[in-house]
């Protein structure tokens, strides 16, 4: 059968072809900690939604719940964007990592008690840090304002899980890794790496203002670019493949993207300081390797395109392919629009503007964003053994999401354009330009409106799905009600 | 790379270079600055912080006010910020050195606040303008977006004399009939600190002319 045969390429390169129930027997070992991970990364993206909906409204509307303290701005702001990497983010990027390398090294989770601890403990070192944030305690470095405690519970928590990834790993015995593990691998050595340098030269010891900088910005950048975004290709290499069917197009070209995304990201940072009072070679060693990172993001582009070549009736009928699809779409536009971004004639304009946040957005929203929930949309209900019980609250997710960061992204950056521009001429008093971009940040927190009542949908429905309500389904749950068998048939041959 | 142990090594092989480069070089290039000191009075440009204004900086920090302003002057051929009045030299590395950790910022929702000294003075009138601001920014700049932050004061019933602390208000209706706002230690630390930000001294990479 063609599907077997393709999943014998796609899952197992080398070792031992893995039957339905040796994949059955590895998904239930694993079900625990990883659906906690899902369960905490979507109580995570709740709380990120209401608190950037909260920054959202005050942007236009300061008055609104002006007389708490611990609604300030500054500080909702800081713990929304926390909320939305340390929690939503990066607890999704570790269910998913564990789940693709249980899957294939052939991982039997033996002993899950690591990884239910690193599991509390992400979830108290973020509890805490929104708390401590809120209460007035950041440390005021971008990205690392949750105070030391904190991250001291989120790094010993990490800890556990390389512990188990080091046990499970040294165990392994396939003389060939398919390209998401690599993935897996460079994600979760990269983080705790970053997260040490950055938490020791930024917070515990800080260094001098101009290098606090360069390092604060070398730090956002790979905190998305070698934690986030290989977690996210990671589930783009394994979750496509699987959906449609069809191995990826070519290995050959996913190693070469891999490594040009390991060498060329980890130079980034100096572009979001084009201008400022660093060193030139710093930005302009940034902004170079921007441009270099797009040869990663054209092969991952070309590689993922042409695996789905000839399987895109599947996006009509499979959630999951479809969030996952628009996830990567959108790690081109963005790269794209970051690269424009740092050019020094554009920079002169658009930095320090919203566009700056329409492409964090753009990156972490919208590509590590969708790309995660759509790999939920794939894993969960293998581990949970239920299908998705409703497809209305899938469509109403898909449908409020997907608008609601287009919107989000267009509002900002058109608002960011037009700010950029009445900025650049001198003679615009600064309150005229904060009163042209109302509009458009009023159309934002409409958009975050609307991601927010997507989130609520997509974690009721995740709720039905684990508490197994409603009538046992004896097929994946799509989208479209009248798809032929074909297509109803590709996804649970994959199960 | 087919094989775990390669895959190691390739990884800490590219971050180390990478540590190396961007964070050690960096360090060792603009982080380890020292003040320049005049010659006939011997003081420190940029000059040290006062104590208050170390706490200032810190409820800078607390609150946030850096996901709105920023703190760096671009250089003419970078931008309008020389043009618009934020200050008459860009900023250089040499101007962070007692800024730890600095508050470049990303975004400009608020304006740039690297002079806000020269810009709005540093006497007594600028003292309470500062306060009015943030007490109620719209009090101040009509229109203005700006978080108000009432809670660094205290709204409270004038007993017998008024405070001489209070804040004087441009329009009548901000404060009730027989009520003054004071501000609290980490107000006057704030405004402290916001008096503390200039960047207008000469150095000797960044000329005023």
């Amino acid at each position: 059968m063609k599907d077997a045969d393709c999943q014998a390429q796609v899952n197992c390169e080398c070792a031992a072809q893995t039957s339905a129930a040796d994949r059955a027997r590895l998904d239930a070992a694993c079900a625990v900690p990883v659906l906690g991970f899902f369960g905490s990364a979507i109580f995570w993206l709740l709380a990120a939604s209401l608190l950037s909906l909260i920054a959202s409204i005050k942007l236009h509307y300061p008055s609104f719940l002006a007389d708490a303290s611990w609604l300030t701005y500054g500080r909702v702001n800081a713990a929304a964007t926390s909320a939305h990497i340390y929690g939503w983010a990066s607890c999704a990027a570790i269910g998913i990592g564990i789940w693709i390398l249980a899957r294939l090294c052939k991982i039997e989770v033996q002993c899950p008690l690591p990884l239910l601890g690193a599991l509390k403990l992400w979830n108290l070192g973020n509890l805490a840090g929104i708390i401590g944030l809120l209460a007035g305690q950041s440390t005021g470095v971008q990205y690392l304002e949750y105070p030391s405690y904190a991250a001291l519970m989120l790094f010993i928590g990490y800890g556990l899980i390389v512990l188990w990834g080091a046990v499970s790993c040294a165990r392994h015995k396939l003389c060939k890794l398919p390209i998401s593990a690599c993935y897996v691998v460079a994600a979760f050595f990269a983080f705790p790496w970053l997260f040490a340098v950055a938490q020791v030269m930024l917070v515990f010891q800080p260094v001098q203002g101009a290098a606090h900088a360069v390092i604060q910005a070398w730090f956002a950048q790979n905190l998305v670019g070698l934690w986030l975004t290989p977690s996210a290709l990671a589930a783009c290499f394994y979750i496509i493949p699987k959906i449609t069917g069809r191995p990826i197009y070519s290995r050959s070209l996913a190693l070469l993207g891999f490594w040009f995304l390991i060498l060329f990201s980890c130079w980034g940072g100096g572009q979001r300081l084009v201008g400022g009072p660093v060193p030139v070679w710093v930005q302009t060693v940034g902004i170079v390797s921007g441009f270099m990172l797009l040869m990663s993001v054209a092969s991952v582009a070309l590689n993922l395109h042409l695996t789905l070549t000839g399987s895109f009736s599947h996006l009509r009928v499979s959630p999951a392919l479809r969030f996952v699809v628009i996830g990567a779409i959108a790690y081109t536009l963005a790269s794209l629009l970051g690269c424009l971004l740092s050019l020094r004639s554009v920079a002169s304009y658009l930095q320090f503007t919203y566009a700056i946040a329409a492409q964090w957005h753009l990156m972490v929203s919208v590509f590590v964003g969708l790309v995660f929930t759509g790999s939920i949309y794939y894993i969960a209900p293998r581990l949970a053994r239920w299908e998705w019980p409703s497809a209305g609250l899938v469509r109403w997710h898909f449908w409020c999401t997907t608008l609601g960061v287009i919107g989000l992204v267009l509002s900002l950056l058109a608002g960011g354009i037009h700010q950029g521009i009445s900025l650049a001429s001198p003679d615009m008093a600064f309150m005229k330009v904060v009163q042209s971009i109302s509009p458009y940040l009023e159309l934002a927190s409409l958009s975050v409106i609307m991601l927010t009542v997507g989130n609520f949908a997509f974690a009721f429905s995740f709720f039905l799905l684990v508490v197994h309500a409603g009538k046992r389904r004896t097929e994946p749950t799509l989208l479209d009600d009248d798809m032929t068998e074909e297509s109803a048939g590709a996804e649970t041959n994959h199960e | 790379m087919n094989k775990m142990p390669l895959l190691f090594l390739g990884l800490l092989f590219t971050f180390a270079l990478s540590w190396a480069g961007m964070v050690a070089i960096p360090y060792y290039q603009v982080g380890r600055m020292r003040p320049v000191l005049d010659d006939t009075t011997a003081l420190p440009s940029p000059p040290a912080l006062s104590g208050l204004a170390l706490r200032g900086r810190a409820v800078y920090a607390a609150n946030g006010c850096a996901n709105c302003h920023t703190q760096q002057v671009r250089q003419a051929s970078a931008g309008a910020d020389i043009a618009r009045g934020w200050g008459v030299r860009g900023t250089v590395s040499r101007d962070y050195i007692e800024e730890t950790p600095s508050f470049l910022g990303t975004v400009r929702s608020g304006p740039d606040l690297s002079n806000i000294a020269p810009r709005w003075g540093k006497d007594a009138a600028a003292v309470n303008k500062h306060h009015a601001h943030l007490y109620s920014p719209v009090s101040v700049t009509p229109g203005s977006t700006m978080a108000p932050f009432p809670f660094l004061y205290s709204l409270r019933k004038v007993q017998g004399q008024p405070s001489s602390e209070a804040i004087a208000f441009s329009d009548s209706k901000i404060v009730p009939a027989g009520y003054e706002v004071v501000p609290s230690h980490d107000a006057k630390a704030l405004v402290a600190y916001l008096l503390s930000l200039d960047r207008s001294y000469e150095l000797p990479e960044a000329p005023t002319e």
